[in-house]
């Protein structure tokens, strides 16, 4: 008898522990959580797969905290094209753009290095970007189709998530390509490194080689096929998440790049089919931003445009101010005749000093500062571009009429009166390249664009550029201009390629660097 | 009563037997008898004829008396009777009736064996068992330990032997030699000894296979301290001590056999009465492995009254350990706290009094120069040229040199100014700090009987450090039953509880350091006696109003910490083999750090962009009140065990034995967090928050609101895990044990519920002592040698081997739900592994008069957790890979000799060594650490120990300007070119030695003589090295600006005595390595305010930075690495228990004074220049150990 009460007050206690146990070892964690639902990844690509948004901050506010919120995303492409000129005299490093863009702004062979020429690294932020990017791609990718499907909407929203990896894999090799490797060049493709192509979603810790370009961009045309499979279909989500437009507005751009002029044609008129909407800049407000999310032209976007801040004046609230850094340069602004709409609105003066010409388009005046901006300055989808590559792709194979008629189109929105497109042969490209580079102004076209007319084939170009960079020293607490170091991008030039990062190479010799001559001021100015 | 039956029945045989001898009788009638060689019957039946009286007697009690002569001639029955028994052991006794003699034996008064027991404090024990050897009824002592035991004879007619004995004392054999005994219990060392509590466990010590050290709490208590780690140093083998501040109630650092871990927590187990207990605030692994931390938080044991605790087991190899789980990598201390014993209630009251001493100037570790010798140096710079800065504070010599300048003062005010200066020699120890007084009580209460048992305690701590304004009180209570319900259920209840306060100030304010390097002609008064201030400058280069006693007014932390534990354990038991035992404990402990800057302060100046008074500027960050920051955690955390044990015998003569236990365990801990920060806060204005602060007009305070939200931690750690213990004995001579537990953990993306890896160990013990030859050595009492060998497993609950991501608020761009991948997947990482092998020796020779035990180990782990740099192809820079190896070998040894034992003289001295050997063994990756980790011992390297740290190669000064010059390769320096940081800091810097010690121990002695004690407690350290204080110290930058380098003089900043020796003319450097003063005017000063490193201009490749500047390396060189060995006195105790004589009338059963002085004096490297070792010129100065002086009392009813 005693025993049994004994026996029993054990059981009794044993199985009181054993009931509550059985949620006991569920993984708990109060903020990471692992991917059990297509949402999951569908958050995951949004936050960490897709270039980040830019919030405007004070520049002149150091103390502030939010400086990790001002992602660079890929702005050095702004600085080594020929869009872009210092604003001498003004040493007010607003954004920071001053210190960090000199190497890229003087095409000097080291991207780490100061105005001093000593190390001081960070050459290697767009390279990890994109490649840290690209794993997030490649992750999502990897646990898409696991994921379970019990509703329609599930369905199709794993095929969406799916498509949009594919996109941005698909974007991300192609900017690397158009960034670490020579301009795309049909003919020598195939022996011309590339950048390393890793597709797994695991940690590869290998000896990584370049795969040639050829095969970068077979790779790019093959995600953005399966991208495309994937998000026929689909309806827009928003512009900050690309649908079938983007994806074929995306391929026809890559197709331009490699020179397959029908089938960039054949892309851009696809496009059009889908979205052809043009802003009417003749209805454009003064002051108004020229891109927007809800503009009819735009498509696609990821990143900010908080290049418009290198135009920007200050004013401290203690009094006083900085000028704008940069103004955009006499070239490009001689690219605009009067009756260009775009004049007015792409360029401009700066609100507070009046200084011009400076960059409009989107406004990163110093009343814009503390809000998001809508657009990207780096990565812009919009029908602008479908039109261009129409009437060039046209152009180059033959079909000139639909490159005049389709100019002709868009620029009925631009100019003041809409303008008779005549031209022919390589005055008609001239023309379509020039419009390129009016549109396109400081929206990450141009260094691209440049890099690729030096191989075009039936038609390379290429033109000198040329950027000072002034230094300056301190007399009575004021700063004041010592010289001016000119420096000269020279045509075909090697620079065009940027060389691989030094950590990288440092980590991984297989890689082997791009060829890149070093550059010394070719002209100094004294004051 | 049974006695008197037994009497009555012996009497009643006599009867029987003399029945027929009744007659009339006369006992009073004078009787004539003479016989020769006569039996005793042949004389009775002589008297009987003549007094007609009856005798009565045992045959068996005069048989055998031998025959005798008797010549008596009128004579008295009383007399011949007395002569004629005289030697016999009988007595005789007439009946009422007046004719019947009884003939007995004599027993009545002398057969009862009386006296008392006392335990070794002259405490007495009831419930002690007394028994007469070869008898089996005995009697227990009373509440008075006063006993009686009925004697019975012996069979050889010897003094009977008494044996008495008592639960976890020493069982004592007596001989009862008629006198009252005071027996004196040996319940002390010894006997502790004879158990090892493990927490799952209590092991006979001769059982035991495994290394344990047991400490008594009272025999290592110090009245200065509170918590009873830091008590430790130099009692136990093995266990490495390091304090890095002597502040009230900063914890220790504690490593024990070592260090295993590269990533994570090193720090030990603590668990108290079996259960594990948590700390109350969680504090990242980084943040504790950092050598410079000082833990004012407290720990896991922080509230517990060492006046409470009985015993540390301090379970040291993996066999130990092994029932712990993987938890237990750094070792395991138990507390075992007191319960209640058998006895009437006892009442005890222990106090303490303590003055502690303040630094001060005249000290020998405390070299900075006095106003005069500051001032003298200014003047000195001033002759000779040196620029100051711009944003220098405007005070000292330089401050009236600005005023002349500026035409504020004549010439003669100047004058007049500097020689008050000159004489200021402000007091900044004093105004900073005090001489202490703390104070500590304990009330407790216990005693009980055989079916219950109960001790209660509560206890008040109040120390006031020596820095003033820090303070730590703590309220505590302990409440534990023990009840023997039925023959087979007993249960035990406890209850623990704290309530503590602490007081310190804000991090930054640092008093101490402030005492160290604030120039002493800064006044702290101005005349009026108000503060005086000066403007300090930071951020801004105007400056605001600083005064480091306003600060200290207006600002400060106060941490609020309550804590509560249960326990109840139910014990079963089945048969007298087997039994279970089930325990259940639940904690609470909450803990709230409000730490706030007044609108006084300078920091809050800083913040608001104006002095105090004066209308803050649109940009302000705080426009009005100052700043409150709160973080409230609260810890809650359950244990249940249920528990089998056995321990049966069997075979021939119960030889073989088979004990052991199996059992599984349920626990979980939650801690929750909440921080936040708020602006406007006016403590002395009814602790409010100014609430109408217009944002238009501050929008830079609006935009610190808009991004200022608070911050919640919840962390849910759940576990369940079964354990078994097994040991097979041979006749108490051979031991083999086998232990092991398996985990299983809801820690997020642990593997270890997928990957199951046990943690085990088996060890063998041989106890020599129990060899027949051996056994017939008197002068050896045991000789046991054991061995273990453990193997244990642990995982990263930081790596997953799947994705896991964290989900973010609401993004305001894209007006979705975002989530940001957490950690990457990481499929391929194993269980890092250590295998611990242990083997050791106890012994304990002539009588326990010597004692000793040596173990040696080896402790290697392999597939230790680095990380590991990857291609950023992969997206990522690095990864944990199983990569590491480590090596911890060490060796101790324990002695302790009892030279004296006699009844007034009781001396034992007792002396231990410890020695760790660690190392990395394999190499970290190349730019895993950074130069500072190099400089400051928190790097890896390959073939060191972990916290070797780097130092730069000092070659002398240069003849030309008095500058430092380094051996750095400079003129070689392409050999450095493209190499990793690693390869670098290891080729330039020089590896000068560890920060944590290679070796330490103690000696400790205790001196009795009669009612007097007096104890000693040494502690030693050898093999740590340590860096003078900087001459230099860093510069200050906030964000990009810098305010000002490491080089520059200031005027705010005393300086080292050692400027006064500092080279000045070329050919100093023969005499001196104390660099000249190169200020801003010299050309060199550039040259040597940076690197070469950093201005080398980059050509295809290039170096790591080596340094920031050439002073910067003078603070960090191998000149100013110094030996950090020392020899402590921690604590000397006088203590006097009063007579017990004199305490009787007062019913107070004991009375003890204390007298006793703490950190007395420490001897170390004469080249530490008094700097005390523990002090390190890594980063703050902190408060170095303060010698102390107590007063204590103890008084028992």
């Amino acid at each position: 008898m005693k025993k049994n009460i004994k026996t029993s007050i054990l059981l009794v206690a044993a199985a009181a522990t054993m009931a509550s146990c059985s949620d006991f070892l569920e993984e708990y964690s109060q903020d990471k959580a692992q991917v059990e639902t297509w949402k999951d990844l569908d958050e995951l690509l949004l936050g960490d797969g897709f270039l980040e948004p830019v919030l405007f901050l004070d520049p002149g506010d150091y103390n502030s905290s939010g400086s990790a919120q001002t992602p660079r995303n890929l702005d050095i492409i702004h600085f080594m094209s020929d869009e872009i000129k210092e604003n001498v005299g003004v040493d007010y490093d607003q954004g920071g753009f001053r210190t960090r863009m000199f190497s890229y702004f003087t095409w000097q062979r080291e991207l780490g290095v100061d105005e001093d020429l000593r190390y001081t690294g960070g050459d290697d932020s767009q390279w990890n970007t994109l490649y840290s990017k690209i794993n997030t791609c490649n992750m999502v990718l990897s646990l898409i189709d696991e994921q379970p499907e019990t509703t329609d909407e599930d369905v199709a929203g794993k095929q969406r998530v799916k498509g949009e990896a594919y996109f941005l894999r698909a974007a991300y090799y192609f900017l690397l390509a158009n960034l670490y490797a020579q301009p795309y060049d049909p003919q020598t493709a195939a022996s011309t490194p590339g950048v390393p192509i890793k597709l797994t979603e695991y940690v590869e810790d290998r000896d990584f080689v370049r795969d040639p370009l050829d095969k970068v961009y077979a790779q790019v045309l093959d995600d953005l096929e399966r991208a495309e499979e994937c998000l026929t279909g689909k309806a827009r989500v928003s512009v900050y998440r690309p649908d079938l437009t983007a994806t074929i507005l995306l391929r026809s751009r890559v197709l331009l790049y490699m020179q397959n002029w029908e089938e960039a044609a054949r892309e851009a008129q696809r496009v059009l089919d889908l979205q052809d909407g043009l802003l009417d800049l003749h209805t454009l407000a003064e002051g108004a931003d020229a891109l927007y999310r809800d503009s009819p032209e735009t498509i696609f976007s990821m990143g900010g445009y908080l290049i418009s801040v290198a135009f920007a004046d200050y004013r401290s609230q203690y009094g006083g101010g900085e000028e704008a850094g940069y103004l955009v340069s006499d070239e490009m602004a001689a690219l605009y005749q009067h009756d260009d709409l775009r004049s007015r609105h792409y360029i401009g003066t700066s609100e507070l000093f009046r200084q011009s010409p400076v960059f409009l388009k989107v406004s990163g005046q110093q009343s814009a500062w503390g809000t998001y901006n809508e657009v990207s300055d780096c990565f812009l989808l919009r029908t602008p571009e479908a039109y261009l590559t129409l009437a060039e792709a046209s152009a180059f194979s033959g079909n000139e009429p639909t490159a005049q008629r389709a100019l002709k189109t868009f620029l009925a929105t631009r100019m003041e009166t809409t303008p008779e497109v005549t031209a022919t042969g390589n005055a008609l490209i001239d023309l379509i390249r020039n419009e390129r580079a009016r549109e396109f102004l400081l929206e990450g076209h141009r260094w691209f664009d440049l890099r690729r007319y030096t191989v075009c084939q039936p038609y390379p170009w290429s033109k000198p550029i040329e950027h000072g960079y002034t230094y300056y020293t301190t007399v009575n607490y004021e700063n004041i201009p010592l010289r001016t170091d000119y420096y000269r991008l020279e045509t075909n030039d090697q620079a065009y390629t940027l060389p691989l990062p030094r950590s990288v190479i440092e980590f991984q010799v297989s890689l082997g660097d791009n060829p890149r001559p070093s550059r010394k001021p070719y002209r100094t100015e004294n004051y | 009563m049974r006695e008197k039956r037994k009497l009555a029945r012996l009497l009643f045989a006599s009867i029987l037997l003399s029945g027929s001898s009744m007659v009339m009788a006369q006992t009073d009638k004078p009787v004539t008898v003479q016989l020769k060689q006569a039996s005793i019957r042949e004389l009775f039946m002589e008297i009987k004829k003549q007094a007609k009286v009856n005798f009565m007697y045992s045959n068996n009690a005069v048989e055998g008396l031998k025959k005798k002569d008797y010549d008596f001639t009128n004579a008295s029955l009383e007399k011949i009777l007395a002569h004629c028994l005289e030697g016999t052991g009988l007595t005789f006794e007439i009946a009422d009736d007046n004719r019947t003699v009884v003939i007995k034996r004599k027993q009545q008064d002398a057969e009862y064996a009386i006296g008392a027991v006392v335990d070794r404090d002259g405490m007495p024990l009831a419930g002690v068992s007394i028994k007469q050897e070869g008898v089996k009824q005995g009697t227990v002592t009373g509440f008075g330990g006063e006993f009686s035991l009925p004697l019975e004879p012996t069979k050889d007619g010897k003094a009977p032997k008494l044996i008495v004995s008592f639960i976890g004392m020493k069982t004592q054999r007596l001989t009862w030699e008629g006198r009252v005994l005071n027996i004196y219990m040996e319940d002390d060392a010894q006997n502790l000894d004879e158990v090892v509590v493990t927490g799952y466990q209590v092991i006979n010590k001769r059982a035991l296979t495994s290394a344990v050290t047991t400490v008594k709490a009272e025999d290592i208590i110090r009245p200065d301290f509170t918590s009873i780690d830091q008590m430790l140093e130099g009692h136990v083998t093995d266990l490495m001590f390091m304090s890095n501040s002597g502040e009230a109630g900063a914890v220790p650092k504690i490593r024990i056999r070592g260090t295993s871990s590269i990533i994570g927590n090193r720090e030990p187990l603590w668990v108290v009465d079996g259960i594990v207990v948590n700390d109350p605030v969680q504090i990242s692994p980084e943040e504790l492995n950092d050598p410079d931390f000082v833990n004012r938080i407290g720990n896991a044991i922080a509230g517990l009254n060492p006046q409470d605790i009985e015993r540390l087991d301090v379970l040291k190899d993996a066999s130990a350990t092994a029932l712990y789980g993987s938890k237990a990598a750094n070792g395991v201390i138990v507390i075992t706290t007191k319960r209640g014993r058998v006895g009437k209630p006892e009442v005890r009251y222990t106090n303490s009094f303590t003055y502690k001493l303040r630094p001060r100037y005249t000290d020998r570790s405390i070299d900075v120069m006095n106003s005069k010798e500051r001032i003298q140096l200014s003047r000195g710079l001033y002759n000779t040229g040196y620029i100051y800065q711009d944003n220098i504070s405007p005070v000292g010599y330089e401050g009236e040199l600005m005023k002349l300048y500026n035409h504020e003062i004549s010439y003669a005010e100047f004058a007049e100014n500097v020689a008050r200066l000159e004489t200021m020699n402000t007091d900044w120890f004093d105004l900073l700090t005090h001489d202490s007084f703390s104070q500590q009580h304990t009330m407790s209460v216990s005693g009980g009987s055989e079916t219950g048992r109960y001790y209660a305690s509560i206890g008040y701590t109040d120390t006031d450090d020596v820095i003033k304004n820090t303070m730590n009180k703590r309220y505590t209570a302990a409440l534990n039953l023990d009840a023997n319900l039925t023959t087979w259920l007993s249960a035990s209840f406890s209850m623990n509880g704290n309530v503590s306060k602490r007081r310190y100030a804000q991090e930054s304010l640092s008093p101490v350091d402030y005492a160290y390097t604030a120039n002493r002609a800064i006044p702290a008064y101005d005349a009026d006696g108000n503060y005086y201030y000066y403007k300090k400058m930071q951020s801004n280069r105007i400056g605001y109003d600083y005064n480091i006693l306003n600060e200290l007014d207006n600002s400060g932390v106060n941490q609020d910490g309550t804590s509560l534990t249960m326990n109840a354990n139910l014990r079963f038991k089945f048969n007298d083999w087997l039994s279970a035992n089930a325990i259940a404990s639940y904690s609470t402990q909450t803990t709230t750090i409000d730490s706030y800057w007044g609108d006084k302060t300078w920091q809050i100046a800083e913040l608001r962009g104006s002095d105090y008074g004066v209308e803050a500027p649109s940009g302000s960050l705080c426009p009005q009140g100052g700043e409150f920051t709160t973080n409230d955690t609260r810890n809650k955390s359950w244990t249940v065990r249920l528990q089998l044990d056995w321990n049966k015998y069997f075979g021939d003569e119960e030889k073989h034995n088979f004990n052991g236990t199996v059992g599984y365990e349920v626990s979980s801990t939650r801690y929750k967090g909440y921080t936040s920060t708020a602006r406007g806060y006016y403590p002395d204005r009814g602790l409010s928050f100014v609430s109408n602060i217009n944002l238009t007009d501050y929008p830079q305070y609006g935009s610190w609101l808009a991004s200022n939200v608070p911050y919640i931690t919840d962390n849910l750690s759940n576990m369940l895990s079964a354990y078994a213990s097994f040991t097979y004995s041979w006749n108490q001579m051979v031991y083999l044990n086998l232990n092991g537990r398996i985990d299983g953990s809801n820690n997020f993306g642990d593997r270890s519920n997928d990957k199951i890896l046990p943690i085990w160990s088996v060890s063998g013990s041989f106890n020599f002592g129990q060899l027949g030859f051996m056994r017939e050595l008197e002068w050896i009492d045991y000789l046991t040698v054991k061995g273990s060998y453990g193997f244990q497993g642990n995982m990263l609950n930081t790596e997953s081997p799947v994705l896991t991501i964290t989900k973010n608020p609401l993004h305001p761009y894209y007006n979705e739900f975002t989530a940001s991948a957490n950690g990457n997947p990481n499929p391929n990482l194993k269980w890092e592994k250590t295998h611990s092998y242990n083997i050791g020796l106890e012994a304990s020779f002539f009588n326990n008069r010597v004692q000793l035990a040596a173990d040696v180990y080896f402790k290697r782990t392999k597939d230790a957790f680095m990380s590991k740099t990857i291609s950023t192809i992969n997206g990522y820079s690095s990864y944990v890979v199983n990569r590491g190896n480590i090596s911890n070998d060490g060796f101790n040894v324990d002695i302790t000799v009892n030279p004296i034992m006699t009844k007034d003289w009781r001396w034992s001295i007792s002396t231990s060594f410890s020695r760790t050997i660690n190392q990395i063994t394999s190499s970290p990756d190349g730019e895993s650490y950074e130069l500072t980790d190099f400089l400051n011992g928190n790097a890896v390297v390959k073939g060191q120990s972990i916290g070797t740290f780097y130092s730069y190669r000092f070659l002398g000064l240069s003849p030309v300007d008095g500058g430092p010059m380094f051996d750095d390769w400079e003129d070689h320096y392409e050999d450095l070119m493209g190499l990793s940081k690693y390869d670098t800091y290891t080729r330039v810097l020089k590896a000068t030695g560890s920060r944590e010690p290679t070796m330490a121990g103690g000696l400790n002695t205790t001196l009795r003589y009669k009612q007097f004690r007096f104890a000693a407690s040494f502690a030693y350290s050898l093999g740590a090295k340590t860096r003078l204080f900087g001459m230099y110290g860093s510069g200050v930058s906030v964000g990009d600006l810098t305010i000002y380098d490491a080089a520059e003089i200031r005027p705010e900043h005393n300086m080292s005595r050692d400027y006064l020796d500092r080279w000045q003319h070329p050919g100093d450097e023969q005499f001196t390595n104390i660099p000249a003063i190169i200020g801003s005017g010299s050309t060199n000063y550039t040259k040597y305010l940076s690197h070469w490193s950093d201005r080398l201009i980059y050509d295809g490749q290039a170096v790591q930075p080596i340094a920031t500047s050439y002073w910067d390396m003078y603070d960090y060189s191998d000149l100013r690495v110094v030996s950090a060995n020392y020899l402590k006195c921690n604590n000397i105790s006088l203590t006097y228990e009063f007579p017990k004589k004199l305490l009787d009338p007062w019913h107070i059963t004991r009375l003890e004074l204390t007298a006793s002085g703490s950190n007395l004096f420490t001897i170390a490297d004469k080249d530490l220049k008094g700097q005390t070792p523990t002090q390190g010129g890594f980063t703050t100065i902190q408060l170095s150990d303060r010698p102390s002086f107590s007063l204590g009392l103890s008084v028992t009813f």
